[in-house]
C-alpha cells in the first residue's frame, strides 16, 4: 500500500456521481483524489496543485477532454492522461487521442475498478520511470 | 257471350293457375311462395267463376257461378293478410287467426245458404254492347256485407296501415319493397273491388278488373326471381308484362270479336273464334317481348346501363385511386352497381405461385367457386394466348374441347363473361362478371364497352401495384434513415446509459472489494447496513435513469406499424424529441431555447411521425451549428393553424442548395453522415399529416424551418379555449 501513497489522481467528469465513486474507492486505498466537474475547473486545480494521473471525460460542456489534454501538454506538465468516456466512434477518436499523447482510453462503463486501479498504478509508475530516466 | 269483363277474367284464370303452379314449384318452398301460390289459386277460382257467370244464360246458372267465384274471392283478404304478415316477419297472431275464423264462417255460409251471402240474381246493364254487356247482379246478403266491410275494406285498410307504418319505419331496400308492394296491392284490390260495385247498386261497369292478374303476376315474379329484392327489375318486368298483356288482350278481343261475327253466321261454336287470335298471339309474343324490353331499357333504364356513366365513373373515380385494394374494391362495386350484376370477381396474377388468385369479389356473401386459377387450365391458357374474352353467349364459335373448358371455367366463377386484364404485354388478371340481374346475356355491344374498360383498368392496376412497391421502398428508406439517425444519437445514448451502468457497477464492486480487502473490518453491522443501503439507493437511481432513455429510444426506433391518427399536442412531442437530443447538443455547447405557446391547439396527426419530423429538423439544426450556438423551438397558434418554428444560429443554407434541400438523396453532409433522405421524408410525412413546410435562411445568421399544421376543429378544444379565456 505504501507504493500508492504518493499517487495523486485528478478526476474530471461532469457526472459528479462518477467522480464521487472514484473518490470513495481510491481514497481508502491510499490514493490522493482531486475532483472537478468541468474541464475549466480541472485546469484551475492544476494551476495550484499537481497530480500524477488525470482521468478525463471526453465529452463535456465547455472545454472537452481533448482540449484539457491539449492545455496540459502545452504546459509541459508531466501528467499521465487516461480518458474515461462513453464516446465510441469505432476507435477513431481513441487512436487520435493516444497518438496525441494520452496514456490510455477506457470506455465507459468501466469494466472493473480493480483494473482501473492497476492501470492508474501502472501509469503513475511509468511516469516515475520517465522521471528516473530524466 | 264473350265480352270485356269475361275476357279479363279468362286471362286472370289462366295466368293465375299457371302462377300458382309455378310459384309453388319454383318458389323454393318459402313461406311467402306457398301463401302466394294459394292466393293465386284463389284468384284463379274467382276469375273462372266470374268468367262463367258473365256468360251465364239464366239466373240459376249465374247464381251457381257467382257462388263458385266467391269460393275464391272470400279467401283473398285473409290470404293477403297472411302474406303481408309473412312479408313483414310478423309471427302468427291472434288477429290472423280471427280473420281466418271469420273467413271460414262466411265461406261455409256462401256454400250452404242462399240468402246469407248472395240473394236473387238479376240482370243489370241490359242495354248491352261489347264493353258494357248485360251483367248478372245479386243483392248482397248480411254476410256479404260483413265480408265487404269487415274483410275487404276493414282488413285491407288495416293491412295498408301496417304497410305504411312499416314503410315509415324502415330504410333502404325493404322500404322500397314495401312502397311498390303497397302500390301493387292498391291497384289489385281496387281494380278487383270495382267488380262488386254493381251489386251494391252502383251502376259502374267493372273495367278495372284487368289489374287483378297483373298484380298477382308482379308479386309472383318478385317472389321467384328476386325474392322480393330488386324493385327496379320488378318494375321493368311489370311494364314488359303489362305491355304484352295489353297487346295480346287487344289482339285477342279484336280477332275474337271479328271471328265471332264470322262464326256466328256459320253457326259454329264461339270457342272456335278464339283460335286465330291465339295463333296471332303466339306469333307476336316473342318479338313483342324484345321490343318492349328494348323500350324499357332505353327510356327507363337508359339502354341497359348508362355507358357514359360507366366510363365517366371509371375515368373520374376509379382509375385515379392509387391503393390497389381500394382500386379493386371500387371497381367491383361500380361495375356491380352500374351494369347490375349478380356477382363479380377480380383475379390477379401472383408472381410467386404463378397462378391467378381472387383478390376481390362482390356481393359480400358471394363465394367464387375457384379461388385460384391455374395457368394450365385450358380456358385460362387460351385467354393468356389470345387476350380474348370468354362469353357464355359465344360458346358455339369455339372448338368443342375449348368450349367445354370455357363453360367449366364460367361455371366455376359463376360468370357469364370473363375479360382478361392485359398489362405490359401479358395477362395480369381476370375480370369475371356474373349474370346480369336482367337475365340478359352479355351481347356484342357490352363487350365493345367492357374491353376498353378492362384496358384502362389494367393500367390503373399496374400503377397501383407500382405505387405499392414504391411506397414499400419508401417505407424501407424511411426506416434506414431512422436507423442512421439512431447511429448519430449514440453519444447521448451512451452517456445516458453507460454512465449509470458504470456507476452502478462501480458502487457494487467497491462494496465487495472493500469487504474482501478488509476495509470494513472495523465497521459495525449497523454501519455496514447503512453503507449497503446508500449504495443500493444510488444503484436504483442510476438504473432508473438508464431505463428512461432506453424506453424513449425503443419507442422512437420502432418501425411505424400503420398510421395512428389522433389528436396531438405538438409541445409534448417536441419535448419528447428534445429529451433525446438535448444532451448531445449540450455537449456541443448548443443551447436549446423553448418558446412554447401554452394553449397550443391540438392537431390531428400520427404522433410517431411527428416525432420523426421534429427529430430530423432539430438534429439538422444542431448539425448545421456544429458547436456553440442556439436552437430555438417555438410553437404558436396561427389562426386555424398550428405553427412550429425551429431556428438555428448556423451558417445558413446557400442559394444553390436551398432549391434542392427537399430532394431525395441530396445532402451537404460528409459521406456517411447523412443519407440525404431526412428532409425528403420529412416533407412527405408533413404532407401526409396535412401540413406544409417552408424554410428561410440567411447567410451567417441562421436558418428557420416553419412547419404549419391545420389545428383540429373539435368542440372540446373550443370549450377548453373558452374556459381558458374565461
Amino acid at each position: 500500500m505504501d507504493s500508492n501513497k504518493s499517487v495523486r489522481i485528478l478526476s474530471v467528469d461532469d457526472e459528479t456521481s462518477f467522480t464521487e465513486l472514484i473518490r470513495e474507492y481510491f481514497i481508502p486505498r491510499g490514493f490522493e483524489v482531486l475532483t472537478a466537474s468541468s474541464g475549466e475547473e480541472g485546469l484551475e486545480i492544476l494551476k495550484h496543485g499537481d497530480c500524477d494521473v488525470a482521468l478525463l471525460d471526453l465529452k463535456m460542456t465547455g472545454l472537452n477532454g481533448e482540449e484539457v489534454m491539449g492545455e496540459i501538454k502545452r504546459s509541459q506538465r508531466d501528467i499521465e492522461i487516461i480518458f474515461i468516456s462513453a464516446y465510441n466512434d469505432n476507435g477513431k477518436t481513441k487512436n487520435s487521442l493516444l497518438k496525441g499523447g494520452a496514456y490510455a482510453y477506457v470506455e465507459k462503463p468501466v469494466g472493473s475498478l480493480k483494473e482501473l486501479e492497476s492501470l492508474i498504478v501502472k501509469a503513475a509508475g511509468s511516469r516515475r520511470g520517465k522521471d528516473e530516466h530524466a | 257471350m264473350i265480352n270485356f269483363y269475361g275476357l279479363s277474367n279468362i286471362f286472370a284464370a289462366i295466368t293465375n293457375t299457371l302462377i300458382a303452379l309455378f310459384v309453388y314449384t319454383k318458389g323454393g318452398g318459402t313461406r311467402l311462395s306457398k301463401i302466394w301460390s294459394v292466393f293465386a289459386s284463389a284468384v284463379a277460382v274467382y276469375a273462372l267463376g266470374a268468367y262463367l257467370a258473365s256468360g251465364a244464360q239464366n239466373a240459376t246458372e249465374a247464381f251457381f257461378w257467382w257462388r263458385f267465384s266467391y269460393v275464391g274471392v272470400i279467401l283473398l283478404p285473409v290470404l293477403f293478410m297472411h302474406f303481408v304478415y309473412a312479408f313483414l316477419d310478423i309471427e302468427r297472431s291472434r288477429g290472423l287467426a280471427l280473420a281466418y275464423a271469420v273467413t271460414g264462417i262466411i265461406w261455409v255460409a256462401n256454400l250452404l245458404s242462399k240468402e246469407l251471402f248472395i240473394g236473387n240474381v238479376s240482370l243489370l246493364f241490359t242495354d248491352s254492347n261489347y264493353f258494357t254487356p248485360a251483367w248478372w247482379v245479386y243483392p248482397p246478403g248480411p254476410l256479404h256485407i260483413l265480408y265487404v266491410l269487415g274483410l275487404y275494406i276493414g282488413l285491407l285498410s288495416f293491412l295498408l296501415f301496417k304497410l305504411v307504418r312499416e314503410y315509415t319505419r324502415t330504410k333502404g331496400v325493404k322500404r322500397k319493397q314495401i312502397g311498390y308492394f303497397f302500390i301493387a296491392m292498391t291497384f289489385g284490390f281496387i281494380g278487383g273491388g270495382t267488380s262488386y260495385l254493381p251489386c251494391f247498386g252502383l251502376e259502374i261497369y267493372p273495367v278495372l278488373n284487368i289489374t287483378v292478374p297483373l298484380y298477382t303476376f308482379i308479386i309472383a315474379y318478385a317472389i321467384i326471381r328476386h325474392k322480393l329484392m330488386d324493385i327496379r327489375i320488378i318494375i321493368k318486368k311489370t311494364i314488359v308484362f303489362g305491355g304484352l298483356f295489353v297487346v295480346a288482350y287487344a289482339i285477342f278481343t279484336i280477332l275474337a270479336s271479328l271471328g265471332m261475327l264470322f262464326y256466328e253466321q256459320l253457326g259454329q261454336n264461339r270457342w272456335m273464334a278464339m283460335l286465330p287470335s291465339i295463333f296471332m298471339i303466339v306469333l307476336v309474343l316473342r318479338p313483342l317481348d324484345r321490343v318492349l324490353r328494348n323500350i324499357t331499357d332505353r327510356y327507363l333504364f337508359q339502354k341497359k346501363y348508362d355507358y357514359k356513366h360507366l366510363l365517366r365513373t371509371f375515368t373520374d373515380e376509379v382509375i385515379t385511386v392509387l391503393g390497389l385494394d381500394e382500386l379493386l374494391r371500387l371497381t367491383v362495386d361500380k361495375l356491380m352497381d352500374i351494369i347490375r350484376l349478380e356477382n363479380i370477381s377480380i383475379f390477379l396474377y401472383d408472381e410467386v405461385s404463378k397462378t391467378y388468385k381472387v383478390m376481390e369479389s362482390s356481393p359480400e356473401d358471394f363465394r367464387v367457386g375457384k379461388k385460384v386459377l391455374d395457368t394450365s387450365d385450358r380456358a385460362v391458357a387460351y385467354m393468356e394466348r389470345t387476350w380474348n374474352c370468354l362469353a357464355k353467349s359465344d360458346l358455339e364459335s369455339k372448338s368443342l374441347q375449348l368450349s367445354q373448358a370455357i363453360a367449366e371455367l364460367l361455371d366455376h366463377l359463376s360468370a357469364d363473361l370473363v375479360i382478361p386484364i392485359v398489362a405490359r404485354g401479358k395477362m395480369a388478371g381476370i375480370l369475371a362478371l356474373g349474370p346480369k340481374k336482367s337475365d340478359e346475356l352479355f351481347a356484342e355491344d357490352d363487350i365493345d364497352i367492357l374491353l376498353p374498360l378492362a384496358k384502362t383498368l389494367s393500367i390503373a392496376i399496374t400503377n397501383a401495384q407500382l405505387f405499392e412497391q414504391l411506397s414499400e421502398a419508401q417505407a424501407q428508406a424511411a426506416q434506414r434513415e431512422k436507423m442512421a439517425v439512431i447511429g448519430t444519437l449514440s453519444a447521448g445514448i451512451n452517456h445516458e446509459i453507460c454512465n449509470p451502468l458504470g456507476i452502478s457497477r462501480g458502487q457494487c464492486e467497491m462494496f465487495l472489494l472493500n469487504l474482501k480487502e478488509g476495509f470494513y473490518d472495523d465497521k459495525s453491522t449497523d454501519e455496514l447496513l447503512e453503507k449497503a443501503k446508500s449504495i443500493m439507493e444510488k444503484v436504483i437511481n442510476e438504473t432508473d435513469r438508464a431505463t428512461v432513455i432506453t424506453r424513449k429510444l425503443s419507442s422512437f426506433a420502432k418501425p411505424a406499424k400503420g398510421e395512428v391518427v389522433e389528436n396531438v399536442n405538438v409541445n409534448e412531442e417536441l419535448e419528447q424529441v428534445l429529451s433525446l437530443v438535448e444532451h448531445d447538443m449540450k455537449l456541443d455547447n448548443i443551447h436549446v431555447k423553448r418558446e412554447f405557446c401554452h394553449d397550443i391547439a391540438v392537431i390531428t396527426a400520427d404522433a410517431k411521425q411527428l416525432q420523426e419530423i421534429f427529430f430530423n429538423i432539430i438534429r439538422n439544426a444542431a448539425q448545421a451549428i456544429g458547436r456553440d450556438g442556439e436552437v430555438t423551438v417555438k410553437t404558436s397558434n396561427a389562426g386555424a393553424d398550428v405553427l412550429v418554428e425551429v431556428r438555428d444560429t448556423g451558417p445558413g443554407i446557400n442559394k444553390g442548395a436551398m432549391d434542392k434541400i427537399f430532394d431525395p438523396f441530396f445532402t451537404t453532409k460528409d459521406p456517411g453522415k447523412g443519407t440525404g433522405l431526412g428532409l425528403f421524408i420529412v416533407k412527405q410525412i408533413i404532407e401526409k399529416n396535412n401540413g406544409r413546410i417552408d424554410v428561410e435562411s440567411q447567410k451567417d445568421v441562421g436558418t428557420v424551418f416553419r412547419l404549419v399544421f391545420p389545428a383540429t376543429c373539435t368542440e372540446s378544444t373550443g370549450a377548453l379555449g373558452a374556459e381558458r379565456a374565461a
